[in-house]
């Protein structure tokens, strides 16, 4: 919609043919909510139209430019005190629709004409027949408290003085007992970020028996709410806790996930002294953790996933059985396979270890980074957590080295790095093969790494020589990192076999210490140049394979 | 709680955009869409922080639909809320996807303005959000092919055809279609497998469920009746035979279970709009029946460094019925420059694709009991010869209509309304069965 379509549309409404066809009103409204939410859109244009649609006989009419006027703000003008006059009158309407309408709107409008009205509609709101009307009303105390919160605003203490002469706490507190569920849980709610400052709402334990007896009465929604307030409350004795638990015992396996989830929380917290209990109470929740895991639900899984972390000992304890529903599906998006590989390592029994162990190597294969990475570490996790089996979990990574996939490849080096050397001894003979990815490799990383490892092996191939002629040739293209790894791993070799690398670490040391780029490698050459040259027994102690640089603690 | 509400188009445009609280930075909707904008192929995380605030995403169709925050809430709240704020949008809508939802825009405004309110949750139900809803929605109807059109039984005798789209409907209904009285039962399985090189099944599992989609009036009780050999086995041991072998079941709180446990049907009194009524695991290849099995042979061609590759796909499920929308796909080395291609009918193509190293071989559609075969000569530049690990694994892509693995059934469904004889209503029961996982390994 271009400025032509705008003005159009402004023309058209202002025949009052146009304007008094509620089919006609409903299709300019869609266009001029299209056109809100585009990131230029100056809709100040449209607000004279809007005051008069907010008079509309027609409520869809009514709702739109209601909804609209919230978008439009800072607009100084008269026609905001018209608006105003409109809210009020819809205020004395028999529809309760609209009169939550205009409680809304006005409270959610920035502006001074709307802001003298706020608490005068709530003090009305609230006292409602209508509970949908009250639940306008309260909800609004939010956006007015917020408002007259506000830093540098003119009518801020004026209002906040008026807020807090309002006797709107306590009246909302005595509304918690309100026969409407939503109404109830609203109050809570909004009580808690009023009284944030001090610690949220006051919860006794009249309030949470109050609370308790009324829960089945809520939404799922209300539930969930009011379970996470519970959280807070610390019953005093034994009896209690245990009237709390049985109160809330259907909750651990109810269809909404949020409610069963924040229950297991209330429950977590009850018996921090009594953990004996822990394992019956999450076993209680397995069969919706599984229903979740087999929902298919992608976004839902990887975060209740991620929360599962929170509890990993229990976690694992639940779902111990139950490995297969947390393998990884072809059309799985990455982040969640990254999240589910994480949790089932942590399964890992005598049992399954076959299973997970399969799952785990067929995903380092995945043509995606993430996931490949995650596999690989995964499966270095099972290296040191399996001693006992490390030697032949170690010829996994051989074969992975071995890959055609460039991330696969480089991705085990990074793991490979951060395993033990005794480990690394066992992949068996990779030598070569590093050469030739540290020649062939064009990221970075994986680069670094094989120039990194080639130091923890026993080779002594021409392969080496040759590589590293192939760095000295390609020097000044490399990147600062690999030129790094690049000395140190020519130092080391130099400290083992001074012989044989003479001539490559002069040439290595010549290059980086006329590296006109990097300041650090020129410091960092200069330096291992004199360390040699004073103490050529020590250096070789310093430098050695399995000196202080290497050792497994490092 | 939550501050703003918004749904994007896959290109990061936004379409929709609600603040509840006006306490995020302005700019936050922008840096979203710039992120999706700048994704190439990867996918967003559903949650992530990035400069204090709080981002939530689900992706449905071709849509995201995003919430801000700036308080430290459980990712998976907003992301169950998200998800029933899709569900509810469904059930107003038909069908959520960009178009419908620019079209529906007066509407959506609405379902979000009852749905929450200063970032709490106030009405999430379809039925409680109904009567506020003054809107009338716009259908938009998803293009599909008639090849997709699903068979449906009508009280279980006659057979009629009517489109697999005919569910993707409103609540609301406008007055020339108000006499619509339709109740739609779908058992929908979902199939994960793996299968090796010798045809044995490491790992076959299947998510199922039993969703009702109700446009009944006068909400009715309604009975759905399934196999009358259904045995839930919930972790004992399963025995062989025909007899549909369930292994856990999950209910939605409308059914009566009592009923279930003694004659094997859900008696539900459904709120208008989607539910699923069950959903059901069923694991391993006693209860499963595989759809296909896939031979692959791999042999050097004519002595030269090529790989030559010959896929056979066999369809076990039975003649009158048909699989859809065919993908078989499998990954090539590095070293591999070309595929040539001998297939079978114009029904079948396929796609090399160079940069990602994989080929698809593509099947409109397969009827029951028969066998596709596919013929592959791979160009091999690199000097080693190459083995059939390196096309390991092959994964299949499927839809399959009238046709469960686990050979659950609807039976029958009963509709019990106290009232209105008059008005006629009309059941569909569909079957479908879709893969979610289903792989070959070629070693």
């Amino acid at each position: 919609m271009d400025e032509r379509a705008v003005e159009n549309i402004l023309s058209s409404l202002s025949d009052t043919r146009n304007f008094n066809d509620p089919k006609y009103c409903h299709l300019c409204l869609k266009k001029i909510m299209q056109y809100s939410v585009k990131k230029s859109a100056d809709m100040s244009v449209f607000l004279p139209a809007i005051v008069n649609m907010m008079a509309h006989s027609d409520l869809l009419v009514k709702k739109a430019a209601c909804q609209l006027l919230t978008k439009i703000s800072g607009a100084k003008c008269e026609l905001m005190v018209l608006a105003v006059n409109t809210l009020l009158k819809d205020m004395k309407e028999s529809n309760p629709v609209i009169r939550a309408l205009a409680i809304r709107t006005m409270c959610n409008v920035k502006h001074e004409a709307f802001q003298e009205h706020c608490i005068s509609c709530i003090t009305t709101g609230i006292a409602d027949n209508s509970s949908y009307v009250r639940r306008a009303a309260i909800m609004a105390c939010l956006s007015v408290f917020h408002i007259s919160n506000e830093q540098g605003n003119v009518w801020g203490e004026v209002e906040n003085e008026k807020f807090q002469g309002s006797g709107l706490v306590h009246k909302l507190y005595e509304m918690i007992r309100d026969s409407d569920p939503v109404v109830s849980v609203d109050c809570l709610l909004v009580l808690n970020e009023l009284l944030r400052d001090e610690g949220g709402v006051v919860l006794n334990k009249k309030l949470v028996g109050y609370l308790l007896k009324r829960i089945s009465e809520y939404t799922p929604w209300g539930i969930a709410y009011v379970a996470k307030l519970i959280q807070k409350y610390k019953p005093k004795c034994e009896d209690e806790i245990f009237d709390i638990m049985n109160c809330l015992d259907p909750y651990l396996d109810h269809s909404n996930p949020v409610v069963c989830i924040n229950t297991l929380e209330i429950f977590i917290g009850l018996i921090s002294d009594m953990p004996h209990l822990s394992e019956d109470i999450f076993m209680r929740t397995q069969s919706k953790f599984l229903s979740i895991f087999s929902s298919g639900n992608v976004e839902l899984m990887t975060t209740t996933l991620n929360f599962c972390r929170k509890y990993p000992s229990d976690m694992s304890k639940m779902l111990i059985n139950h490995h297969k529903t947390l393998f990884c599906k072809v059309k799985e998006p990455s982040y969640l396979k990254v999240e589910k590989l994480n949790f089932v390592v942590t399964l890992v029994n005598v049992d399954n270890f076959k299973d997970i162990l399969e799952e785990i190597v067929t995903n380092c294969y995945d043509n995606d980074t993430d996931v490949s990475l995650c596999a690989i570490q995964c499966l270095g996790r099972l290296v040191r957590d399996f001693p006992d089996l490390s030697d032949k979990l170690m010829k996994a990574f051989n074969k992975l080295l071995h890959s055609d996939k460039s991330h696969v490849v480089c991705n085990t080096l990074q793991v490979l790095v951060s395993l033990s050397s005794q480990n690394i001894k066992c992949v068996g003979d990779i030598g070569i093969r590093l050469c030739t990815i540290a020649r062939d490799q064009t990221d970075t990383e994986g680069r670094t790494a094989a120039l990194y490892l080639i130091t923890s092996l026993d080779t002594d191939s021409s392969e080496l020589l040759y590589m590293f002629e192939c760095f000295i040739e390609e020097y000044d293209d490399l990147d600062s990192k690999v030129k790094c790894q690049l000395l140190l791993t020519v130092v080391k070799l130099f400290c083992t076999q001074p012989a044989r690398y003479q001539y490559i670490l002069s040439d290595v040391l010549d290059l980086c210490i006329n590296d006109g780029v990097d300041r650090d490698i020129v410091e960092q050459a200069k330096f291992y140049y004199s360390v040699l040259e004073a103490n050529p027994g020590l250096s070789q102690t310093i430098f050695q394979k399995d000196g202080i640089f290497n050792s497994d603690n490092s | 709680m939550i501050s703003k509400v918004g749904i994007f188009t896959k290109c990061g445009e936004v379409i929709v955009e609600k603040d509840f609280r006006n306490d995020v930075p302005f700019d936050c909707f922008m840096k979203f869409g710039d992120k999706i904008k700048s994704l190439k192929g990867s996918t967003i995380p559903p949650h992530y922080v990035d400069s204090g605030v709080r981002y939530f995403n689900i992706q449905r169709n071709d849509i995201y639909i995003v919430a801000c925050s700036m308080e430290d809430i459980l990712p998976v709240m907003v992301i169950e809320l998200l998800t029933r704020l899709y569900h509810i949008c469904k059930d107003f809508c038909g069908i959520v996807t960009e178009l419908s939802i620019k079209e529906n825009i007066l509407l959506i405004y609405e379902l979000l303005d009852e749905f929450m309110n200063e970032g709490y949750v106030q009405l999430a139900n379809t039925e409680k959000i109904c009567p506020y809803i003054l809107s009338t929605p716009v259908v938009v109807q998803k293009e599909r092919s008639p090849a997709t059109e699903m068979s449906s039984r009508v009280f279980g005798i006659e057979t009629k055809l009517i489109s697999s789209t005919a569910s993707d409907k409103p609540v609301i209904q406008s007055a020339t279609d108000s006499n619509k009285n339709e109740l739609y039962v779908d058992v929908i399985e979902r199939m994960s497998a793996v299968i090796s090189a010798n045809g044995t099944v490491s790992r076959i599992d299947v998510i199922g469920s039993v969703n009702v989609k109700n446009f009944l009036s006068g909400s009715p009780q309604i009975s759905i009746i399934l196999n009358e050999d259904l045995v839930v086995s919930d972790g004992k041991l399963k025995g062989y035979g025909n007899s549909v072998q369930l292994d856990r079941c999950t209910f939605h709180t409308c059914v009566k279970q009592e009923d279930f446990n003694t004659a094997r049907k859900l008696t539900l009194a459904p709120p208008v709009g989607e539910i699923s009524a069950l959903t059901y695991n069923v694991n391993g290849e006693i209860s499963l029946n595989q759809p296909f099995t896939l031979n692959s042979f791999v042999g050097d061609a004519d002595g030269s460094r090529d790989l030559r590759v010959t896929l056979r796909l066999n369809a076990n499920f039975s003649s009158n019925k048909r699989a859809v929308k065919m993908k078989v796909k499998f990954s090539v080395p590095k070293s591999i420059s070309s595929v040539s291609t001998k297939l079978m009918s114009d029904e079948h193509s396929s796609t090399f694709d160079k940069e990602k190293h994989y080929v698809i071989w593509f099947i409109k559609q397969i009827p029951g009991k028969t066998e596709s075969m596919a013929e592959f000569r791979l160009n091999n530049q690199g000097n080693n010869g190459l083995t059939r690990q390196d096309i390991d694994p092959i994964s299949i892509d499927f839809e399959i209509s009238g046709y469960t693995s686990s050979n659950i059934q609807v039976k029958g469904v009963k509709v019990q309304s106290g009232d209105k004889k008059n008005i006629k209503q009309k059941t569909f029961v569909r079957l479908i069965t879709v893969s979610d996982s289903y792989v070959f390994r070629t070693f």
